[in-house]
């Protein structure tokens, strides 16, 4: 199968079995959300999708291939991974961070090809921070910050993009942003985006297959065009909702029970 | 092009000055070429020159540089601007080296210091690495070279108060060596400092994504403890070299990095080549200005870098804080 899939995976992290026996398939195209309760295993799953944490029992499998066996430069030409907290260097301007994200694809001295250049360009151009390519990251607004990561995992051109909760410390409105990124980027390019959101309404209205964790475990997931089911989210967060029709699209609107 | 350009004039014209000016009386352009064109063995100007000027002018080269770039390399790797290559426990391991020889044997030959001192730094990088490498986080390395420069120093403390030669020996070395460096101490440093920055420039190149954080390092295709490994190593011999060639100097690795930062390098093998230069530049303006400021008074190139290395500093911080850009 193209894509990412979980085989028998069980993940321990500090001795403690965070995942266990996870079975999941996420197949080429498509935005895909993971939802679930603070240590549920979701960001985790993330983490070993990346090969970023090591199984400990089990395989993921990229393109069908035990992703373990790929060497390192292959991984990163295929997969793109942004964490929840990258570090950002001293002083760094975009056009630099970005950059960054050509590293795999540089030969041995690290000299920048004009296919390095031309993808940094259109990586910042389809976040949308031409105007801004000079300045320094630590000097924008946290949505502008945001999109200049993501332009660094554009610049990798990969074909699936692994997101760490990227709507974490946004603004409703960046939040939004964020998301319709994610959407758009699924849509022009076809890339595969699979993203952890803690808001579950969000994942409901832009995600096209929503998984939910819970204890480790993939307790439930939809497939494009079904919508999420209040029993599904009931269970999974152990919390009273109404799942509500969005007024403009077929899209769930998730609020708790007062 | 005058960004490179620039630093390499300035260095050139430096290393001229550095040949030409001292104690003993200025020597012109013209008479360094005919010495340098038509080697005379009996005159007193191009023994000066050769013995004495020459072996200082590239032993300032190759510490100033080497501590330069080891500076841009642990700043990075830390991400922490208030590292100084001298905290992975080198200085204290080569002083110690020194120092035990000493102390057992009586006042040596600078010559015959090299190889304790070399023996001495090793064996420090080696313990640091020994107890910090298991961990994920550089800041362990750190903590483990500070605690052993701690227990290092207090063996050398006792040592030096025990014994008045010792003590001697240990307070010229502490001051800065360069003004004594022979041919022997300048040869085998500018190969430690060679093989230090072969190691160096690859690491740099890691470290540009290591410096994103290790989830993102790693995402980037990067080994990281390869990456983290190369680095060290690199740190480690460029630091032993400086320390042979000129004593502990504290204040150029720490400086350096912060004045090619303000030049606005960006990636890291910039930043760390900028880094050296600038620690070149800065030690030979020491040195010189030792000499000229106060002929006869030796004032020693540690001190000297320390002054106007931290009046940059200053002015760097202020500028900085003053207009965020």
């Amino acid at each position: 199968m193209k894509g990412l899939e979980a085989r028998n995976l069980s993940v321990d992290l500090a001795g403690r079995a965070i995942l266990q026996n996870v079975d999941l398939a996420i197949p080429e195209g498509g935005v895909t959300a993971i939802i679930g309760p603070n240590g549920c295993g979701k960001s985790t799953l993330l983490r070993t999708f990346a090969h970023i944490l090591r199984p400990s029992a089990g395989t993921v499998l990229l393109d069908g291939l035990d992703i373990a066996q790929v060497p390192p430069r292959d991984r990163a030409r295929r997969i793109g991974f942004l964490p929840q907290s990258p570090q950002t260097p001293e002083g760094i301007r975009v056009r630099s961070l970005v950059t960054r994200g050509r590293t795999p694809h540089q030969g041995r001295f690290g000299l920048l090809s004009r296919a390095d250049h031309a993808a940094v360009d259109r990586a910042i151009a389809l976040v949308g921070l031409q105007d801004l390519a000079d300045r320094r990251v630590d000097r924008l607004s946290g949505g502008q910050r945001q999109r200049a990561w993501i332009a660094l995992t554009l610049a990798q051109e990969t074909s699936i993009l692994l997101l760490d909760e990227p709507t974490t410390y946004l603004d409703p409105p960046h939040q939004v942003e964020v998301l319709k990124l994610a959407r758009q980027l699924n849509a022009d390019l076809g890339i595969t985006v699979v993203m952890v959101l803690h808001d579950i309404t969000l994942a409901s209205l832009y995600a096209d297959r929503v998984i939910g964790m819970k204890n480790g475990h993939p307790a439930f997931t939809t497939g494009p065009g079904e919508p999420l089911q209040a029993d599904q989210i009931r269970n999974l967060f152990e919390m009273d909702v109404h799942v509500l029709a969005h007024p403009t699209s077929d899209r769930a609107v998730i609020v708790p029970v007062q | 092009m005058i960004r490179v350009a620039f630093p390499i004039a300035l260095l050139a014209l430096l290393c001229l000055a550095s040949l030409m000016l001292g104690a003993r009386s200025g020597i012109d352009v013209a008479d360094l070429a005919a010495l340098f064109a038509a080697p005379d063995p009996g005159n007193a100007e191009a023994i000066v020159v050769r013995e004495l000027r020459l072996p200082r002018t590239l032993g300032a080269v190759i510490a100033g540089g080497a501590l330069g770039m080891a500076g841009a390399l642990i700043q990075t790797l830390t991400r922490n601007p208030l590292t100084d290559p001298g905290l992975l426990g080198v200085n204290a391991g080569a002083a110690l080296g020194i120092v035990t020889t000493v102390w057992i044997a009586g006042p040596l030959a600078q010559s015959t210091l090299i190889a304790p001192a070399l023996a001495g730094a090793f064996a420090a990088l080696g313990i640091v690495w020994t107890i910090g490498a298991s961990s994920r986080s550089p800041l362990t390395l750190i903590l483990a070279g500070t605690a052993l420069t701690a227990l290092l120093s207090a063996v050398l403390r006792g040592m030096i108060l025990s014994d008045r030669a010792t003590l001697d020996v240990y307070r010229d070395w502490l001051v800065g060596v360069l003004d004594r460096a022979d041919s022997t101490t300048v040869a085998i440093g500018f190969t430690l400092a060679a093989i230090g920055t072969a190691f160096a420039i690859p690491a740099s190149r890691r470290l540009d994504t290591l410096a994103l954080g290790s989830d993102l390092a790693s995402a980037l295709g990067t080994n990281l403890i390869a990456a983290r490994f190369l680095t060290l190593a690199a740190i480690g011999i460029l630091a032993t070299a400086a320390v042979l060639v000129s004593g502990p100097l504290l204040f150029v690795g720490l400086v350096a990095p912060h004045l090619a930062r303000a030049q606005g390098l960006q990636t890291t093998p910039a930043l760390m080549l900028g880094s050296g230069a600038i620690g070149a530049i800065l030690l030979l303006i020491a040195d010189i200005a030792g000499r000229i400021i106060a002929p006869g008074l030796v004032i020693e190139a540690g001190l000297g870098v320390t002054l106007i290395g931290g009046v940059f500093l200053i002015w760097i911080v202020r500028r900085e804080g003053r207009n965020p850009a």
